[in-house]
Order: structure tokens, then sequence, then C-alpha cells
């Protein structure tokens, strides 16, 4: 526990309580009950309570595929991002200056341009006649356009460009967290550079990346826009089934009941990511 | 045996070190000494190969470690944090330099209980760095030091990060464990108090530059300039101007007999303008002198008596005899044992009564 006891500063608090309060444990509730109401093919959903909006989704193998398509796709840019943006991570905490700042306004430019510019960016580049075909055709490797677009990898492209920052935030921190005499007292006692790397950096930024991994795998699984650009409807997975059904079939109970589970297993991180932690909170690092 | 031979190092156009020579014989704990920005750190640093010397060899044993990568030096470095890895436990941190130097399983266990028995930590093997208090993490530094048989241990500011009362007590078992080590040790401080109850013989370091070696009574008893003598002894050693002309010597505008002075110092000294330095036992209030005064304040430390008074306007401090202690505003005569004061040249600063 931070601290036991109350203070007159705590009130600041109720603003934003109240904000949450409004804005997310009404509609949460709203969405849960939901889940539970029945389809009636207009907009308003009704009555009886049922809970046929959740075997409809076990039932039919589309919907567990969406799923896994879900997972396969976080989790693989999950581990892309973590391998591209360590490596960033620790050359950008290693300098100072200019070249920093220069860095930090690169790596977070995405986060500002918001995810809808990238896409499109991405999609001009993937495109049939975009840059890259028309490139390879230009070099005669390949003659017709190749289909980029509409698969999971052009989804997974996309996700690992926008969470890169992400990533390589927390991972910078954790690495400049790292005091300079630990890792000359490791040199001491004969550690080379690569042991002094495998031995001391990797575990002592183990935090950071675990902070990443949350965000983007949380993030991905949630992903909306990249699945719908770049996978140009062929690439189902759990954010584009909840809005179809949510805002193209007015089917709000079976959205709302497609949202839950989402969160159901959003909320699964949590102990793995506590787990992974356990051994190393110990030691004060994470 | 390490030895410092011309060392010089510069960053940038700033010269950090200026022709450093030091040598620690085998099983010699050898005190760095020096006020902050002396280059005292950089020559630890210099020796662990965390930097490298512009010019000037550094020698282990006879060896040039010039060309040897700081993770193959096997010298163990006391950090003034202590630098323990903070993922580990206490038996992981004094382990690793064991595995770093791929040392069989048993014998990592032997020493492992060694290096903790020597240090009496064996109770807390399991233990992470952050549950242990300064000290301990401090005992753990060492540990990992003892365990890969280092040749040569260096002790960054090895007690600066402990309260004053605990420091006392860590400074004897730290002299102990190195005596019981035999270990080649260099500690780095800036407390002259740490320097003189600890080191064999005590470097003093200055503007890059070692300003003396020796053992700490010699120093105190001998400066070879003012920054030495200035710099040792608490309360510090008082200074005075000193004027001489044909057949007369004036102390701050006292006149002293030149032939009595003379013969105190042991040297003759020409008309010039010098410095006399008094240590505060080298007063004594006598019934009646020359050098007159009044008392300002009055210390009472128990054991000794500190007075106070001004000679020309300079602040001066006594030790007072506990029989003939005065006390505030009262009007004191003054008499110097010129035997044991040292004299310098007000210019250089080198001191000429250095016997």
């Amino acid at each position: 526990m931070f601290r036991a006891k109350y203070n007159k500063m705590d009130a600041m608090l109720i603003p934003l309580a109240l904000l949450f309060f409004i804005f997310f444990v009404i509609p949460f509730i709203m969405l849960l009950y939901n889940s539970f109401l029945t389809y009636t093919g207009k907009v308003e959903p009704g009555l009886p309570i049922t809970v046929q909006n959740y075997i409809k989704f076990f039932k039919d193998s589309y919907y567990p595929a969406v799923i896994g398509r879900t997972f396969y796709i976080s989790i693989v840019t999950t581990l892309m991002v973590t391998v591209l943006a360590y490596p960033l991570a620790y050359f950008m905490a290693g300098i100072k200056g200019y070249l920093k700042t220069i860095m930090l306004v690169l790596v977070t430019l995405p986060l500002i341009s918001g995810v809808m510019v990238q896409n499109m960016g991405m999609y001009g580049m993937m495109t049939n006649y975009g840059t890259i075909n028309l490139f390879l055709m230009a070099l005669h490797i390949i003659e017709e356009p190749v289909q980029l677009l509409g698969n999971n990898i052009a989804v997974i492209i996309g996700l690992t460009q926008g969470f890169l920052p992400f990533m390589i935030l927390p991972v910078m921190n954790a690495l400049q967290a790292i005091p300079e005499n630990v890792l000359q007292a490791s040199e001491s006692l004969g550690a080379n550079k690569v042991r002094q790397f495998l031995h001391i950096t990797l575990p002592m930024s183990f935090g950071g990346c675990i902070a990443g991994a949350v965000l983007v795998f949380g993030a991905s699984l949630s992903s909306y826009t990249t699945p719908t650009i770049l996978g140009r409807g062929k690439c189902q997975v759990i954010g584009t089934v909840v809005y179809q059904q949510a805002m193209q079939l007015f089917n709000w109970p079976f959205a709302s009941s497609i949202a839950m589970l989402l969160l159901l297993l959003i909320l699964l991180i949590v102990p793995i990511t506590k787990i992974l932690s356990r051994r190393r909170r110990e030691g004060g690092v994470l | 045996m390490l030895e410092l031979k011309n060392i010089s190092k510069s960053y940038k156009q700033h010269r950090v070190l200026d022709d450093v020579n030091l040598t620690v014989n085998d099983g010699e704990m050898v005190a760095l000494l020096g006020p902050s920005g002396s280059g005292k750190t950089t020559i630890l640093r210099l020796i662990a190969g965390f930097l490298e010397n512009d010019s000037g060899a550094i020698l282990v044993d006879g060896v040039d470690i010039a060309s040897i990568p700081s993770y193959k030096r096997n010298i163990g470095v006391v950090f003034q944090d202590y630098a323990l890895f903070p993922h580990m436990t206490v038996e992981q941190n004094v382990a690793f330099g064991l595995k770093m130097h791929k040392v069989g399983s048993a014998e990592i266990k032997e020493r492992l209980d060694a290096a903790l028995r020597l240090v009496g930590l064996e109770d807390y093997k399991s233990r992470y760095p952050s549950q242990l208090s300064g000290g301990q993490q401090q005992r753990v530094a060492i540990a990992r030091v003892v365990a890969i048989r280092a040749k040569v241990m260096l002790l960054d500011e090895p007690l600066s990060n402990l309260d004053a009362k605990l420091r006392r007590q860590v400074r004897v078992e730290l002299r102990e464990l190195q005596q019981k080590l035999d270990i080649t040790t260099l500690i780095v401080t800036h407390d002259q108090e740490e320097a003189m109850t600890m080191g064999d013989r005590i470097a003093i370091l200055n503007d890059g530059y070692i300003q003396q070696i020796g053992d700490g009574m010699q120093l105190y008893k001998k400066p070879v300039n003012r920054f030495v003598a200035g710099f040792l002894g608490t309360p510090s050693i008082n200074f005075l101007p000193l004027t001489v002309a044909p057949g007369i010597a004036r102390l701050s505008k006292i006149d002293i007999g030149l032939s009595e002075l003379e013969s105190g110092l042991g040297i003759t000294l020409e008309p010039n303008e010098y410095e006399l330095g008094v240590r505060p036992e080298d007063f004594s209030i006598v019934p009646d002198s020359p050098i007159k005064s009044k008392v300002k304040l009055v210390e009472r430390l128990g054991a000794e008596t500190l007075v106070y008074f001004e000679i020309d306007n300079r602040v001066c401090c006594c030790r007072a005899n506990m029989g003939n202690i005065p006390t505030q505003d009262d009007e004191i005569s003054l008499s110097i044992d010129y035997t044991s004061t040292p004299v310098f040249d007000s210019k250089s600063g080198i001191c000429l009564n250095n016997r």
C-alpha cells in the first residue's frame, strides 16, 4: 500500500470519479444489461432476458474463429513490436541532447497523427497500384500487382507500426533507470558486454517490456480501425465484428455480449503479467 | 602490488590528473584523500578500466593492464552506493562474479559460503538488496569482491552513505576485514578521519596532482605544502603571516625574536614574506608573552577545550591545557612552540622547514 490514510488532497479525485462513473460505470452496466436482452430486428432491443446471445457466439464456429484470429494477430503484433522496439529503446536510452529530442518526437509522432492518417498512408503504399507494387513491377520482380492488403499480415504490419511507441517509451524509461555503476560493477566482476546485457540490462528492463506488452496486446485485442482499413473487410477481428453487429445490423444485444467476452479476455492478461513479474517484484525492479 | 606511473588524464581541455605516481604494496591499504573534484574518483575509474588514461601506465603485479578490458582485470570495486544487482538475491549477487569467471558449481558454493561467512551474512542469502540495511548492502558488495579473489580492491567513498554512528563501527570492521584478507586496497575518500584511521598510508590529492604520500602522522607533522597542512587536522591549522627583515621577525605585526624563531624552526630565514602554520596544540596560554589577544569563544568538548581568539583580525584556535582554561573576554598571552610549526613560502606555499 502506498499509504493508508486519506487526506484533503484526495478531494481532487472527485471530478474524475464523477466523469468515470457517468461515462464508464453507467454505460458498462447498460452494456452488461443489453447483452442479456433479445434482438428484435429493430434498433431498440427488447425483453425477455436471455443468455441466447452468449450461446449464439459459441454455437457458430465463425465467432470463436474471430477470437482466435484476434489473439493470433495480437500475439504476433506484441512479439513484433517487442523485437523491433527494444533495440531502438536501447539506442534512445543511451543518447542525449538534440538527437534524443528529435528521436522522441519521431517516436511519438504516430500517437499525435492518429491511427487513421497512418493507416491511410500504409494503404497507399500497399494497394494494388501503390508504391510497393509499382516499385516491384518497375524492377520486373513481379509483372502483375500482388495483393498485399486484406490479410492478417497487412493488419499485423499496420498494428506493429502504430503501437511501437507504446513499447519504446516504457522500455526506454526502464533502461534509463539502470544505474551506470551497476553495469560497471558487473563488468568489474567479469561480465563482458554480452553477458552484461543478458544478466543485468535485460532482466532489469523486463518490467518495461511487460508494461509495453500489456499496452500493445490490450490495444491490439480491441483494435478496429487498422483491421478495417488494411484488412479491407476480409480480416474480421473482435473489434470489427462488434462494430458490424451494433452499427450495421443493430443487433445491440449480440454486440454487447461479444464486447463483454472481449473484456473478460483482456482481464485474463492481468494475472498472467502478475505471475511473470512476481519473481522480480521482490527485487524492486518492477 | 598496484603501481600507477606518470598517469595523466584530460577531459577535453581540462586536465584532471597530472603525472600521478602511486604505489600500493601487497596487502597494504592506501587512502586517496582529496577534496571533491580533485580527481580521486577518476584514478579509481582508470584502475578499474572504466576510463582510459592518456599517458602513463597502471601495473598490477608488474604487468601493464592498459590493454586488458575491465571485465578481465580481476579488480574488485565497492561503489559508493554499492551498485548491487537489485533483481538478484544476496547469494546470486555474490555468485555472479564466480559464474562470470566460469568457476565450477561445487567451488562456487564453497567460495560463496566463505565470502558470506566472512562478512557475516550467511543468514541473508535469499534476501534481495532492497530488504537489507545500508551496512548490510555494503557487506554484500565486499563479499562480491572477496568471492572472485580480486587482486586489488577499490573502495569508492565506502562510508559516505552510512550514518555517523555506523560509520565509525564499519570503519573498524572494514579495516579488520581488509587485514584478514590481506588484499591490496585503494580507498578513495574526502574524509580525513576515515583516511587517517583506515589507511596504512595516505596520498593527498589536489587539482589532479598528488601533493604528498606518507602515513597519517607524517603528513600531519611534516606537510610539504600549505594545502596539505590546511587539509589535515580538525580544527584546522592556523596560518599567520610572518614578515622577516634583517634581524627582525614580525608575526602579524607582533615582534617576535628572529633568533628564537630560527632556532625553533631549524632553518635561517632570508628577509621575505612567509606564513607560519600553527596547530591548535602548538599554542600555549602563558602568563606573559608578546602575543596577546582576547578570548572570543571557549568550546568545551569534554576531552579537550578549544579556545578561539583573534590575532590581527584572524580567528585562531588553540587547544587549552585542562588546568589553565580562560573564559570568554579574558585577556590572554600566548606562546608558540616553534620546533613543531611548519613555515611556508607565502608565494609558492611550499614548506621550507620540512625536515
